[in-house]
């Protein structure tokens, strides 16, 4: 048993996904076989990377939430080379993790 | 074998009243069960991944797997005494600088195995690599048509 797409009734499977991440780059690696570029949809929203390929017997869909801040300006690079999806995107600087809190007393 | 029917257990809301309103409150029941929310591990089991397929018409068996990464000069299909194989290695990266942080897909030698049926046509197969998806069509022997024997009074 599987779940299928509800409108077109194919199998819709759930890609293997590895993440790399540099000092500069998140690097997002799918196992998207079948699929084309022109049938890929990415999208980020708030953290959360959401891959979601059609293919002609089946379908891949995925949502990957990123742990790191990812710089919303600069460019994002993907390709989709013989049914393999790599995404890189900037990191943007991390914001400080240590807060001073004033106290009113 | 006699077939033995278990009754569904209801929630106390519904009361066996009529006939067709103990139908509608069942409705709701399994429209209320339908809608919940799926646990944690059965949700994980009906997004498998994608695998190996057989398939099999009137006049020909297919074989489909997924190969992303790869080439077609990079895989490997050979029949070995009635045996199909197919043979690639993983694709090669160069990660240098970077950390793995989350690792799923397999970076082991793909090989599948597949036993052909005896009725296989070994000339005919055929076998695709698009996008990362390879496709072996194999098909039937044709049947020899039925000879007719004269028979010779002796």
């Amino acid at each position: 048993m599987t779940t299928t797409d509800a409108t077109t009734q194919v199998p819709v499977f759930r890609p293997d996904v590895d993440v790399y991440t540099s000092e500069t780059t998140v690097r997002v690696r799918a196992d998207m076989p079948g699929v084309q570029s022109d049938a890929l949809k990415l999208t980020l929203h708030e953290g959360v990377l959401q891959l979601d390929g059609r293919a002609a017997h089946h379908r891949f869909v995925r949502k990957i939430r990123l742990d790191w801040p990812i710089d919303a300006e600069a460019d994002i690079e993907a390709r989709l080379c013989e049914g393999l999806l790599t995404v890189e995107l900037a990191r943007a600087e991390a914001p400080p993790t240590i807060r001073r809190v004033t106290l009113r007393g | 074998m006699r077939a033995s029917f278990r009754r569904p257990v209801l929630s106390r809301s519904v009361r066996l009243t009529h006939p067709l309103v103990e139908l509608n409150q069942l409705w709701r029941e399994l429209d209320r069960w339908a809608a919940a929310p799926l646990p944690t591990a059965r949700r994980a089991r009906l997004h498998r991944r994608a695998q190996v397929q057989h398939d099999e018409d009137a006049g020909t068996w297919t074989l489909s797997a997924p190969l992303p990464g790869r080439t077609p000069d990079e895989v490997g299909v050979t029949i070995e005494e009635g045996v199909l194989v197919v043979s690639s290695d993983p694709p090669a990266f160069d990660d240098a600088g970077f950390s793995a942080v989350h690792v799923e897909r397999s970076n082991q030698p793909g090989r599948i195995r597949w036993t052909l049926p005896p009725e296989a046509d070994l000339d005919s197969v055929q076998a695709s690599l698009t996008d990362g998806w390879l496709q072996v069509e194999v098909s039937r022997k044709t049947r020899p048509a039925p000879r007719t024997i004269s028979v010779v009074a002796g």
